[in-house]
């Protein structure tokens, strides 16, 4: 299966200056690898602060690692060619987790979802008014949604908005960084089994940046798990599903319980504050 | 602080659209008592973060109070005199909650100027610092919001309501953004702050997890009204409402090996 995204040994500092004068440099990701194949569904996990968003952001392009390299299709991204960038982007698309920040509020839905199509295909006005649609329905919206600008729709709708966008140009690889985490679980579920359908007819490849552990067992064949800068685990969501690395362990552990117990809410068991 | 139970009775609020009025809380009946945690579910949009606010007294801006009697054990009361003293307020967004040019030492102040017992501050700061998880309380009275993460923040928001000595807590989804280990920590400080204090809490949430782990009772609400009220037990096996079982059937399927 052909690669299509990869971080090879990629390291990252940031730091040296800052508000209140030059502070040590933090090294946020050590010698991290982590690839995703055609068609795979790969969960990154991983506590606040393990450096799951700046990895995000090296593997987009975003920001320059400070060692090691980024490929897409084989081909290192730095230092692409124009033609070659057209291609990473219309190879990799991403969402985020704040979806108001992420459309221009001066926009209207239509022209927001157009957007990549205008840049990364060859679509007339015409045909990319008809994909838009087609788009809004997929997400569960409206064509008649097109009109309307971010700031009339809640928070779930534009971030539907924004998976339609990402969606457009029929990439074969969507990085989600906490892209569900601020909907409702019934929204949650309903755009990921939205997603794992497209992944079946079109074989679009999903690397997905969540701590909810719970969404990784559902939608995921392979998981990785950062700690502290470092990938402590990389391997396929089977059952049962356990970890090795105490510290991926410890998010394990930490999941909300499925059904309600009087042991869980016997609070004077509680007697003791977790540091 | 001999309250024990708050309700709210015929809450209604309102906002307009399009320059129309949407009643967007239709009549809601509602009460939280000490010791016990009240767990407000329902999808987004369905009214449950207003009930929150209108709880105490609040409504944003453009949201109108139609009608409702907030009510302490039974006698009606005032609810713009509640926050603070009666009902402390955690938030999904706790960084919006906090003043960015005062330190925590100072908010802590404020807090207790509040209650008329500003003089015990260097007294009961570390006390409840303490209790809340953050260790260091020198250091922690010195830190600025932005020098927080979003964990430690939601532990200083339970410290000032501890400081406040309200006996009840509004939680709107307090624990949303939070990774699954601060969240932990978090559900089981509030579990365990409802045993050694007798605090009673409203929970607002999406997640049945949530509600699994932390909920005595539970109020379901679908556009405004609340549809379902049952013990946790109860509602988890043998829900009523359409929208339970909406929220329950997504919950389900995210623990396969349960209800395989």
């Amino acid at each position: 299966m052909t690669i299509l995204l990869a971080a090879e040994a990629v390291e990252k500092r940031y730091g040296g200056q800052g508000v209140f004068g030059a502070g040590p440099a933090r090294t946020v990701l050590r010698g991290v690898s982590l690839s995703v194949r055609e068609g795979e569904s790969v969960a990154l996990l991983g506590a606040s602060g393990s450096g799951k968003s700046t990895l995000a952001r090296l593997m987009l392009g975003l920001e320059r690692p400070d060692g090691g390299t980024v490929r897409c299709l084989g081909r290192p991204i730095d230092g692409l060619d124009t033609a070659g960038r057209r291609t990473f982007r219309r190879t990799v698309q991403a969402v985020f987790q704040d979806p108001l920040g992420a459309v221009n509020p001066r926009h209207r839905i239509g022209r927001i979802i157009a957007e990549p199509l205008r840049h990364l295909t060859g679509l007339d006005a015409q045909e990319r008014a008809a994909r838009v649609a087609e788009l809004l329905r997929l997400v569960g919206l409206a064509p008649e949604d097109a009109d309307r600008l971010p700031g009339s729709l809640s928070g779930g709708q534009v971030q539907r908005v924004c998976i339609a966008r990402a969606l457009a140009p029929q990439p074969r690889l969507i990085l989600l960084d906490e892209a569900v985490s601020n909907l409702d679980l019934v929204l949650q579920l309903q755009i990921l089994d939205l997603l794992a359908g497209l992944r079946e007819r079109l074989g679009t490849a999903f690397l997905f940046i969540t701590h909810d552990v719970r969404l990784v067992r559902r939608f995921c064949d392979r998981v990785a798990v950062l700690h502290d800068g470092e990938l402590v685990e990389d391997r396929p969501v089977a059952a049962p599903f356990t970890f090795d690395h105490p510290a991926a362990r410890a998010l394990l552990d930490a999941m909300l319980p499925a059904a309600p117990s009087p042991a869980l809410r016997n609070r004077s068991a509680e007697s003791r504050i977790a540091p | 602080m001999t309250a024990h139970r708050l309700s709210v009775e015929g809450l209604r609020l309102s906002a307009r659209r399009d320059g129309r009025p949407v009643e967007l809380v239709r009549g809601i009946d509602l009460a939280v008592e000490r010791g016990r945690v009240t767990a407000l579910v329902g999808a987004s949009g369905s009214g449950k973060s207003l009930t929150c606010l209108g709880m105490q007294g609040l409504t944003p801006p453009g949201v109108e109070r139609l009608g409702g009697r907030v009510r302490l054990d039974g006698e009606a009361v005032e609810p713009a005199t509640l926050p603070g003293r009666m009902v402390a307020t955690v938030m999904q967004n706790p960084r919006s909650a906090f003043n960015p040019v005062l330190t925590m030492r100072a908010h802590a102040r404020e807090t207790l100027a509040v209650r008329g017992d500003a003089g015990a501050l260097e007294r009961l700061l570390p006390e409840v610092l303490a209790e809340v998880g953050l260790p260091e309380p020198e250091r922690i009275a010195r830190l600025y919001p932005f020098e927080m993460s979003g964990g430690m923040l939601q532990r200083m928001m339970i410290a000032l309501a501890l400081l406040a000595g309200a006996p009840f807590l509004l939680a709107d989804e307090p624990t949303t953004d939070l990774d699954p280990l601060v969240q932990a920590h978090i559900l089981s400080l509030i579990g365990r702050l409802v045993a050694t204090r007798g605090l009673g809490v409203l929970i607002v949430t999406h997640d049945m997890g949530v509600v699994a782990r932390l909920a005595d009772d539970v109020a379901v609400m679908e556009a405004g009204h609340i549809v379902e009220t049952a013990p946790v037990a109860a509602l988890f096996a043998a829900p009523r409402s359409d929208a339970a079982r909406a929220l329950l059937g997504a919950h389900r399927a995210l623990y396969p090996e349960v209800f395989a």
